[in-house]
């Protein structure tokens, strides 16, 4: 149970994982608790939420290189 | 990907680049922490799967699949340079809500509007300290984390990428975060 609930408060289980979670949920205070507990301890993680900029022109420039590298025709 | 792997239809797999190219560099530069290294291995990334796009199967899953090719090319990068990686910690904009911190939390320091310099300086400390913290755990933790946390993917697709068992996904996930939970608490309280 421990295991799921990292993955339900992270969104990684499925559909019907996260369901059967919920349910759970309304049922336990213990769970509930556990969750609180969990919810806590990846708070460190958390101070290192920041977005990443992605270099201007990556995707084309990978493109091109590709077409590049794969258009010459062979010398053989 | 059956465009491009049936028809050699160019704008598909330029349409694919684009499509995952903030996912997977920020993938690339969290596990590599470098901007260099992460764009050369972003494009070899494109290029496997060029070269390999014959052994795309229907019905087959593209997103696991690219992630794959790329956590190998990266191992091998690093392999290469006889490195270990400097995890960055930028995180994905695709995993979701984030909980919410109780009261005096630091993520309440981290959601000021107007932080101030001191509040920037211990947030520029905690995020060192956690990048240190996470390039420490062993590789087989690591790369849950990475893949779960930072980048939000499900257990399945993790388990998928790294060819583990779902549940093995699971336990590392538990053992990564309560090692650093731990660590973190040590470092707190000294």
């Amino acid at each position: 149970m421990h295991n799921e609930l990292i993955g339900y408060l992270l969104g990684a289980l499925d559909a019907s994982e996260h369901l059967a979670i919920d349910q759970h949920l309304e049922s336990s205070a213990e769970a509930r608790l556990q969750l609180e507990i969990l919810r806590r301890c990846l708070l460190p993680l958390e101070i290192a939420f920041e977005q990443c900029a992605v270099p201007d022109g990556l995707a084309r420039r990978t493109c091109l290189r590709i077409r590049a590298e794969f258009a010459e025709p062979s010398q053989e | 990907m059956l465009r491009y792997r049936d028809r050699s239809d160019q704008d598909a797999f330029d349409q694919l680049v684009h499509r995952y190219e903030r996912e997977l560099y920020g993938y690339l530069y969290r596990y590599l922490g470098d901007a260099g290294l992460a764009e050369e291995v972003f494009q070899s990334t494109f290029l496997r799967l060029h070269q390999s796009r014959r052994l795309y199967q229907d019905g087959k899953r593209l997103r696991p699949w690219l992630y794959s090719i790329a956590t190998h090319q990266a191992i091998d990068v690093l392999r290469k340079l006889g490195r270990q990686p400097k995890v960055s910690l930028d995180r994905a904009e695709s995993a979701g809500e984030r909980p919410d911190g109780g009261e005096g939390s630091l993520l309440d320091l981290l959601e000021a509007e107007t932080p101030t310099p001191l509040v920037e300086a211990e947030n520029a400390e905690h995020r060192a300290w956690m990048r240190e913290a996470v390039s420490r755990l062993p590789e087989h933790l690591r790369s849950v984390v990475l893949l779960v946390y930072f980048q939000g993917l499900k257990y399945n697709d993790a388990a998928e990428i790294l060819q583990i068992a779902p549940g093995t996904v699971k336990s590392r996930l538990n053992a990564a975060v309560a090692k650093l939970n731990a660590e973190w608490k040590r470092w707190q309280s000294g």
